[in-house]
């Protein structure tokens, strides 16, 4: 019983702090790269899977390449 | 709606009446800032929980089931359903700049119950709305941009107008920020060695995530935030230098040169070496700041020492002229209305929404929270002495050059100070000098300063909180002007391509150079004016760029209004067209005001009239030292009046295709009817 509230209180936190983790990437413009692996295996399983270092390479230029719209 | 319930929200508004009531009817003694945000929060509950739920359900007709772009599309990378807390963080982000942190503090000069009301109601009925109604069009239309749903709803001419519209927009709000930080920065070179460095921190975090570990955005950003506040200590040193401080202690003009060869280096540099991981550290040290700001105020409550109303309401002011109606309207922009975010509305937010009804939240409920910030603003601002307040805002050509003019100055218009004071506070936030730091973001930084030390470390770690806010609010203006210089690059580029078009290609390295060139060198004329300007810059700049951005939401709310006549809903119109009417209303007698007005403080052209009726006697003017500078300063006047001539035509052009489209809408559904009965 001890043991299973734990594991729930466990899990809790880990959604909340990956939560918080997506938010701060998001920020930054970085949408998540799980979510994004995920989609490409499911939609496109002919293709390979960007490396993380591609897919965020890829991000950064695309939030900040032609500017941003940054508010005053 | 239970009773229980009816009970809550009734409580509600008697107690945010009540806290109005407090602030509206002291005189003569001061109000402690707890009523300042027991009213904020009780008339934006009010506001969301009612007026927000009205728009989405009857106006906007939100439906959850409807698939959003992201559900539709959904590429894994632009457009991803995401979870609307981390959508909002996203959101927030990207809404909050300078600007709410900016224009209260200005508008102080008042008194803080003009600028309070002003921010609440224009958050309300207009900004909040604005950015709701935005977002939900531009997710409807597959994430549309602003620009594009103009050209496709109103047609090309109205596109083409809005485009020459914020293509001025960008150079003013350019200038405008960078004259803030040269305010800031000009003598002192704590705050000058800070930011410098902040450059070689930048380029050593992208340098780390390109190659070192790339993509680990959190490690770079920690390591960055270590040697932020490492040079934010050092700084203290190297102010206390005899030789280093030197180096770092510029002037107006030399820092004004600064920015402009900074902003056209970093807009042609890669992304990854400096813009992209500057804005890393900028988005954590504002969204932290915010929020260590908002618990230093809820925990200090400090007193307001500005008055509810001073005198100046009648436009004698010395930190900007004209009368309350209409420059409060324009000088607080964002915080109560800001058509910069229109522009965040139709872009990355709707190509991420998971639900439509999430709308609300993310378009009402941020715009809320950003209000907050200008909120908070104004309280650090009014929490100040009214002395040292003027002391901080006032030109030189209104309060002298040292402590001694400044405190009979400041003291004859009855907020008695002595000189020593001034001299204190100086010495208290670590800088030779406080008087003439016109901006915002000094007297922000002083505030801030205050109500931290009062939280965290007294007096002790006032000068090194009061250079931690210069630095919060230095970096991510330095950001955008790094990120709106490419902005408007691409935009001439645009125009170049139509005359030419290898230039207009975007690996066209002449072109890119030349287009940068032409963005920075209009920023950066403007930039420099302002800061030669005896009257301190701002005075003229801040106008300029409050109606920039109000006429944005103006032609943001034409299209609004228009899709409401044009999908039926034309009984609801006035959620969209009353906020428009008062923003034309306002933008345009200020426009006109500060083009025609008699008097020389606030017309352009009847300040161009007097200089040269002294040139034509051959009279030099104070403070300009020759013919030749009055002949600069006339010429000044010009450009300044043909700008706001140009905002007022692009306003007035979109807002009659506006009307042309609606009136055109609304008889054809007529005749629909009509052939259908």
């Amino acid at each position: 019983m001890n043991d299973l509230k734990n594991e729930t209180s466990h899990s809790v936190l880990a959604m909340l702090f990956n939560r918080a983790k997506q938010t701060a990437q998001l920020m930054c413009g970085l949408p998540d790269y799980d979510a994004y692996v995920a989609h490409v295996k499911m939609k496109h399983p002919d293709q390979a899977v960007p490396s993380y270092e591609r897919f965020f390479r890829e991000r950064q230029e695309a939030r900040y390449g032609r500017g941003m719209s940054r508010c005053c | 709606m239970t009773v229980a319930q009816k009970g809550l929200w009734a409580g509600v508004s008697v107690l945010g009446a009540s806290a109005m009531a407090v602030l509206a009817l002291s005189r003569g003694e001061t109000v402690n800032a707890a009523w300042m945000v027991i009213a904020a929060s009780c008339v934006f509950a009010l506001g969301y929980r009612f007026y927000s739920r009205f728009i989405a359900d009857k106006v906007l007709e939100l439906d959850a089931t409807r698939p959003t772009p992201a559900v539709r599309i959904n590429d894994g990378l632009d457009y991803v359903p995401t979870n609307t807390f981390v959508l909002f963080g996203h959101h927030f982000a990207a809404i909050a700049g300078a600007g709410p942190l900016i224009g209260p503090v200005l508008a102080a000069q008042m008194g803080y119950l003009p600028g309070i009301i002003w921010i609440l109601a224009g958050a309300v009925f207009a900004g909040c709305v604005q950015d709701f109604v935005v977002l939900v069009l531009s997710t409807r239309r597959g994430g549309d941009s602003l620009g594009k749903m103009i050209k496709d709803e109103l047609g090309r001419e109205a596109g083409a107008f809005a485009l020459v519209g914020l293509l001025a927009i960008m150079i003013i709000l350019l200038a405008v920020l960078g004259l803030v930080v040269v305010k800031a920065l000009a003598n002192s070179p704590w705050g000058t060695f800070t930011v410098a460095m902040t450059i070689p921190i930048a380029v050593l975090m992208g340098v780390y995530m390109r190659f070192i570990r790339p993509g680990k955005i959190g490690e770079a950003s920690v390591i960055g935030l270590v040697l932020l506040f490492a040079a934010l200590s050092g700084g203290a040193s190297v102010a206390a230098d005899p030789v280093w401080s030197m180096w770092f202690t510029l002037t107006g003009p030399q820092l004004a040169w600064a920015l402009i060869v900074y902003g056209f280096v970093a807009a042609v540099l890669p992304v990854w070496l400096v813009l992209a991981p500057r804005d890393y550290l900028s988005t954590f040290l504002k969204v932290g700041t915010i929020a260590l700001l908002a618990i230093g105020i809820v925990f200090t409550l400090p007193e307001l020492h500005m008055p509810a109303v001073t005198k100046f309401i009648d436009g004698s002011g010395p930190v900007w002229s004209g009368n309350l109606f209409p420059f409060l309207f324009i000088t607080i922009a964002c915080g109560a209305v800001s058509g910069f975010h229109a522009l965040i509305a139709s872009g990355t937010t709707p190509k991420m929404i998971e639900k439509e009804t999430d709308a609300r939240v993310l378009g009402y409920g941020a715009m809320v929270v950003e209000s907050f910030v200008a909120v908070m603003a104004l309280t650090a601002a009014c929490a100040l002495d009214p002395s040292v307040y003027f002391a901080l805002n006032s030109p030189a050509a209104a309060i002298g050059v040292d402590v001694e003019s400044a405190a009979t100055a400041i003291s004859s218009w009855g907020f008695v100070v002595t000189p020593d004071t001034l001299a204190q506070v100086a010495r208290d936030v670590g800088e030779t000098s406080i008087l003439s730091r016109t901006g915002g973001a000094p007297t922000l930084a002083v505030g801030i300063a205050q109500i931290l030390a009062d939280f965290i470390g007294g007096n002790a770690l006032m000068a090194f909180w009061y250079h931690f806010a210069i630095l919060f609010e230095a970096l991510f203006i330095l950001t955008t002007l790094d990120a709106g210089t490419r902005v408007a690059r691409f935009m001439i580029q645009d125009v170049l391509g139509s005359i030419s078009a290898p230039l207009g290609r975007t690996t066209s390295l002449v072109g890119n150079i030349l287009a940068t060139g032409l963005c920075v060198a209009g920023w950066g004329w403007f930039l420099y004016q302002g800061v030669v300007d005896p009257f301190g810059g701002i005075n003229t700049l801040w106008p300029l760029f409050g109606i920039s951005n109000q006429m944005l939401a103006a032609i943001a709310l034409t299209l609004a209004t228009v899709l409401l006549v044009k999908t039926g809903k034309a009984r609801y119109v006035l959620v969209t067209l009353a906020p428009l009417v008062w923003l034309l209303i306002c933008t345009l007698t200020a426009a006109a005001q500060k083009i025609w007005h008699a008097d020389p403080a606030i017309g352009f052209l009847a300040h161009a009239q007097m200089l040269a009726k002294a040139v034509a006697e051959e009279r030099v003017m104070a403070p300009a030292k020759s013919l030749e500078q009055m002949q600069r300063l006339i010429f000044n006047d010009q450009i300044d009046a043909a700008l706001c001539a140009l905002f007022a035509v692009v306003v007035i052009a979109v807002a009659g295709f506006g009307l042309r489209t609606a009136l055109r809408a609304h008889s054809g559904l007529a005749t629909a009817e009509v052939a259908r009965a």
